[in-house]
């Protein structure tokens, strides 16, 4: 292993081409709502839809009943097989406070449901404590970083403010330039947050 | 008939191996065990040039481009099982052709690969057709195996056959690695060149033109006829490699045993929709498709090697050293490639590196 770490400077060169060859195998379209409260975020609320293959496979493992909803003991199964293990990536979610990489433990209301034949998951996402965007610096990424996974943020219409203090606050999708993908090849975005002072 | 059925056992213990790893994994949306999360790449932001744009543009191009293909793949499928019509199975079959080729023609699936041995192995046209169309059926074949041996026989899920996707596809970018390596070996040790005791009196073209012959005649060439009926005798000099059958196999079979992702997730999709017979048949059309593109550049190799060695004709340790150099810088790029890969699909099963 550390020698193929040695050799991947060199392998760089050929990052443009092998972007090409990056090939997701789930797709998902993401909106993220940052959740505020008295003027904090304490989290981001979630709203993942699924590409109809991996859709597909979804229902065709925890919808047993086939009347096209989860039940009560359907969502718990599926919680345990395919969203519990998200902790260990983080959910997706890539938060830095005050430029510090933070790491999102828990989550709160999971909710899978299944619109138009895609599964759709929501759940929020929360920060270990509240931040205050006026204070220090608070950015958002949904991206998987092995692209194992496309997760698709609208730069426009997928990302949310919400709650009580958000209404003075704005967002911008950046270029995260500490977090490249297939050595530099692209970035992946980073969602900023900024505040009036109120 | 041994010595294709050793490399074959081969690929087949591998899968074996892959699929009892992947077995044991338990698999939330399909991801494994392992690992902690995913911390983000700790390069100072300065490192980089800030000018990625073109190829920052590109990406996203390919990136929707990849996922509209693989959306309309779903929507005709949907459509075919609510109206059982044929226009819908034309349609698939029509997306499926395009995804073939769209997905050929980025690097892998063997094009690289095919280039680098054509380009350091002495080939007839038809055998680069051959070769292409090996990988073709192999990876029909392996996407095929795969999931009705992963869904239908052992009754895996959906989501954890998905997942098991993923060693298929490490071990095959290792095989490519490999692959590259004994490329540039043969460079190295100058397998394809032309050892001819005495001059070259047939100009390189005629020369080919029989190895043409023998390459149908026999599977594998040997040059000593050509050299015979040039009134060469005696002690027959070591065979010039003609790309030979079982030596195209390995490479055929690294490029092709990646399933394609299309592939796969077209085949679980119609056998959870109960038409998995519309699946294997999208799947053939996709290798069809993926089977043209390689074949395509194959010939190129083959005929930008033959015009190299006949402008290189006055000059045999010319045109061997320059083939010897394809073959090195082909095959380390292939190495590279296959290694780049293995690094990312690694990545992907949750292994830190």
């Amino acid at each position: 292993m550390r020698a193929l770490k040695r050799l991947l400077p060199a392998l760089a060169l050929l990052a443009p081409a092998a972007a090409a060859e990056a090939h997701p195998h789930i797709w998902i379209r993401a909106t993220a709502t940052m959740q505020f409260e008295d003027g904090k975020i304490t989290g981001i609320r979630h709203e993942w839809v699924f590409d109809d293959f991996f859709s597909n496979a979804l229902i065709a493992d925890f919808d047993k009943n086939k009347n096209k909803a989860f039940d009560p003991d359907e969502v718990k199964e599926l919680e345990a097989n395919a969203f519990v293990a998200l902790k260990e990536f983080g959910y997706f979610t890539h938060v830095k406070i005050g430029g510090k990489a933070v790491t999102i433990e828990t989550t709160r209301d999971f909710a899978p449901s299944i619109k138009d034949g895609k599964v759709v998951y929501t759940f929020m996402a929360m920060l270990p404590q509240p931040v205050d965007p006026r204070a220090v610096q608070f950015a958002a990424g949904v991206y998987d970083h092995s692209y194992y996974v496309d997760v698709e943020v609208n730069p426009q219409l997928g990302v949310k403010l919400a709650g009580g203090g958000s209404e003075t606050c704005k967002f911008a999708v950046v270029e995260d330039k500490e977090a490249p993908l297939f050595f530099g090849a692209t970035y992946a975005r980073r969602i900023e947050i900024r505040c009036d002072k109120k | 008939m041994r010595r294709l059925l050793a490399p074959l056992l081969l690929a087949l213990a591998l899968l074996a191996g892959f699929s009892a790893a992947a077995g044991a994994q338990t698999s939330p949306f399909g991801r494994g065990t392992p690992s902690a999360p995913g911390t983000p790449e700790s390069r100072p932001a300065e490192s980089k040039p800030a000018d990625f744009g073109l190829v920052d543009r590109w990406y996203a191009a390919l990136r929707r481009w990849q996922g509209e293909l693989t959306r309309s793949l779903a929507t005709e499928v949907r459509a075919y099982k609510e109206q059982g019509s044929l226009a819908p199975v034309l349609g698939l079959l029509l997306v499926s052709f395009l995804y073939g080729v769209a997905h050929a023609a980025g690097p892998g699936h063997g094009k690289m690969a095919t280039a680098a041995y054509f380009g350091a192995n002495r080939a007839a046209a038809a055998q680069g057709i051959t070769m292409s169309a090996l990988i073709g059926v192999f990876q029909a074949l392996s996407a095929i195996v795969f999931v009705g041996a992963f869904a239908l026989l052992f009754r895996m899920s959906q989501t954890e056959t998905l997942r098991s996707v993923l060693y298929v596809e490490a071990a095959s970018y290792a095989l490519i690695a490999g692959v590259g390596l004994w490329i540039a070996w043969g460079g190295v040790v100058g397998r394809g060149c032309t050892h001819s005791h005495g001059p070259v009196l047939a100009p390189a073209g005629h020369a080919h033109d029989h190895g043409h012959k023998h390459a149908h005649a026999h599977g594998h060439g040997h040059a000593h006829h050509h050299h015979d009926r040039h009134g060469h005798h005696g002690h027959a000099p070591p065979a010039p490699a003609h790309a030979s059958f079982v030596s195209m196999l390995p490479v055929a079979l690294a490029s092709g045993i990646r399933p394609c992702t299309g592939a796969i997730l077209v085949l679980l999709f119609t056998l959870s929709q109960g038409i998995f017979e519309i699946g294997v048949l999208a799947t053939v059309v996709m290798s069809l498709g993926t089977f043209l593109v390689v074949a395509a550049i194959g010939l190129v190799a083959i005929y930008a090697r033959r015009a190299a060695s006949s402008a290189g004709r006055g000059s045999e340790r010319l045109a061997n050293a320059a083939q010897r150099s394809i073959g090195l810088v082909g095959g380390i790029a292939v190495f590279g490639f296959g290694a780049l890969f293995l690094h990312t699909s690694l990545q992907q099963l949750g292994f830190r590196i």
